[in-house]
């Protein structure tokens, strides 16, 4: 089982074993786009399978399939017309568009993978999901400690009041 | 092969994130609404949380100061502004009135009205200059007038002690990223009637007196305009238009040797990173006018021009300006505004992108159909980058 796409038969292909002990099989350009991966497969080769123990079957699913698009958006096909930005743009809004459980293991996986695009995608996401929050809100949601004295509660009220109304 | 992962593999996005989602039914894997779960995210690492926080826009890091103390200091830590510096192209916003109580900001990056209260009493304040964040405020039409600076952001003040002016002609600022000073320039009148030039150092909080200006010359009595160390201002009238200048290191001033265009309208001189610009209105064919925007080429002291607003722009731009009201200009970064006013309503302008040089307009929707004319000579309004790291 391959995954996704037209496997490219000059292509190198990249076994990757997840935390639950399956294994996924790329392209090397797939795999390439995690920094992680690519200095491991420069490291080892493509001979012996990669094993990712922090990052679970379903979340690296998700990852790959991220990877998977955004490498076959810097190919060029003969027949088909190029990617457009705009189209990469609505394919990664509707990717993160996920609950917030995935979001985290994502954000979690593209961080230790080392993807840089897909990891501003997701800290996007996030900032967006908590941009409208009061502080009491995020306390809750990270639960923080306030620690500020009542004086200085009452000095960042007054110097942040605007940002409330 | 794993059967889930298996399913994944071979599904459109959608459908993929529902098998991941475990059963979690359709709506809730629209995320936009749905709440970020606590037992998850009170674990995420450090360094991910300032990653988010670089994501998110200034209003919300201001109003995240109030969580606990280390997210009141990590918004002015050095590393994270550099670093916002970096990632976020913070979009300028554009003070267009005051009332006694409050200034009201327009964000030109998200679009909306922002009210933020004044500390001290505006009655008769209003903002004569913009510089690093900060903004000067003064009763400059008034005798004796005072003056504050200060930063919106974080609502942090300064009253600057009396000057010598009696009464104000024209303002500058500069901030200096550097050592997080400023300096407030003023050149007036005194109560004889002699003209008078102080400069204000944050330092010392003290004014010093500068270098007078030559006596014939008339001054716009726009803000100044900062340039490389040199503050940049036309003369009045029109009819003998020329560019003075003056050396705030030297404490001189002098006029720039460059020949200015003939016959021309509303003449404005504009800063934007290390360019001089004069924008002006010029009259064209049929009795319509063109506005163009020309560079000081600091080699030869000539203007060339860089820019004309294009010919549809520029007819609808004339039908909503009046005769005695004139074209004015602002600046900030890349952007600079270009605004009318009638006697009784407020018009957004023009927008032109001098970098990537694209002409738009600023959206009209939600602005206040009448607001006070707030600002020095004809400008009605300054723009300047929100900084929450401006040192009052």
């Amino acid at each position: 089982m391959h995954f996704q796409g037209s496997p490219n038969m000059a292509e190198k292909r990249v076994k990757l074993i997840s935390s639950d002990n399956d294994e996924f099989e790329v392209d090397e350009a797939v795999a390439f786009e995690s920094e992680t991966l690519r200095n491991m497969i420069q490291d080892t080769g493509t001979n012996v399978p990669i094993s990712i123990p922090n990052v679970s079957s379903d979340i690296l699913a998700k990852v790959l399939e991220y990877c998977s698009y955004h490498a076959e958006t810097m190919e060029t096909h003969d027949d088909k017309p190029p990617i457009t930005d705009a189209q990469i743009r609505e394919w990664d809004a509707d990717f993160v568009d996920v609950h917030p459980a995935t979001l985290y293991s994502l954000i979690l996986a593209a961080n230790y993978l080392n993807i840089k695009n897909l990891l501003d995608l997701i800290c996007q996401a996030v900032a967006n999901n908590i941009r409208g929050k009061t502080a009491v809100e995020i306390r809750k949601i990270l639960h923080i400690q306030d620690d500020f004295t009542y004086e200085e509660e009452m000095e960042i009220r007054r110097e942040t009041k605007w940002a409330f109304d | 092969m794993p059967s889930v992962a298996a399913a994944a593999l071979n599904q459109d996005p959608e459908n993929a994130a529902m098998v991941m989602n475990d059963g979690e039914d359709e709506s809730s894997s629209s995320n936009a609404t749905v709440s970020l779960d606590s037992k998850i995210w009170n674990k995420l690492p450090p360094e991910l949380l300032e990653k988010i926080h670089l994501c998110l826009p200034l209003i919300s890091l201001v109003r995240f100061r109030s969580v606990c103390k280390a997210w009141d200091r990590s918004v002015f830590d050095e590393g994270f502004i550099q670093a916002r510096k970096q990632s976020v192209s913070q979009k300028p916003w554009i003070i267009v009135t005051t009332t006694a109580l409050s200034m009201s900001m327009f964000d030109t990056g998200d679009e909306t009205w922002i009210d933020i209260p004044i500390p001290f009493n505006a009655s008769k304040v209003h903002v004569v200059a913009a510089a690093g964040g900060l903004l000067c405020f003064s009763n400059a039409w008034f005798q004796w007038p005072g003056m504050y600076v200060g930063n919106p952001v974080t609502n942090r003040w300064r009253h600057l002690p009396p000057m010598n002016t009696f009464l104000i002609i024209t303002v500058g600022m500069v901030y200096f990223d550097d050592t997080q000073t400023f300096k407030v320039f003023v050149c007036g009148r005194r109560e004889d009637d002699n003209l008078i030039t102080e400069v204000y150092d944050s330092v010392e909080d003290s004014w010093t007196p500068g270098g007078l200006p030559a006596a014939s010359r008339k001054y716009g009595g726009d803000t100044l305009v900062w340039r490389d160390g040199v503050f940049y201002c036309l003369t009045f009238p029109y009819s003998t238009l020329n560019l003075i200048a003056y050396d705030l290191a030297k404490g001189i001033w002098f006029d720039v040797p460059v020949y200015m265009p003939s016959a021309i309208m509303s003449p404005n001189v504009v800063a934007c990173h290390d360019k001089l610009l004069l924008i002006y209105a010029m009259e064209a064919e049929e009795g319509h006018f063109v506005i163009r925007v020309s560079e000081l080429d600091f080699d030869i002291y000539e203007w060339v021009e860089v820019e004309r607003m294009p010919p549809q722009m520029c007819r609808e731009f004339e039908n909503l300006m009046v005769q005695t009201k004139p074209l004015c200009c602002f600046s900030t970064g890349d952007l600079i505004f270009f605004t009318i006013s009638s006697n009784t309503t407020y018009y957004p302008g023009a927008v032109f992108d001098l970098k990537n040089r694209v002409w738009t307009w600023w959206p009209s929707a939600g602005f206040p159909p009448h607001l006070p004319e707030v600002n020095m000579g004809r400008t009605i309004g300054l723009s300047f980058e929100p900084r929450l790291h401006a040192l009052v």
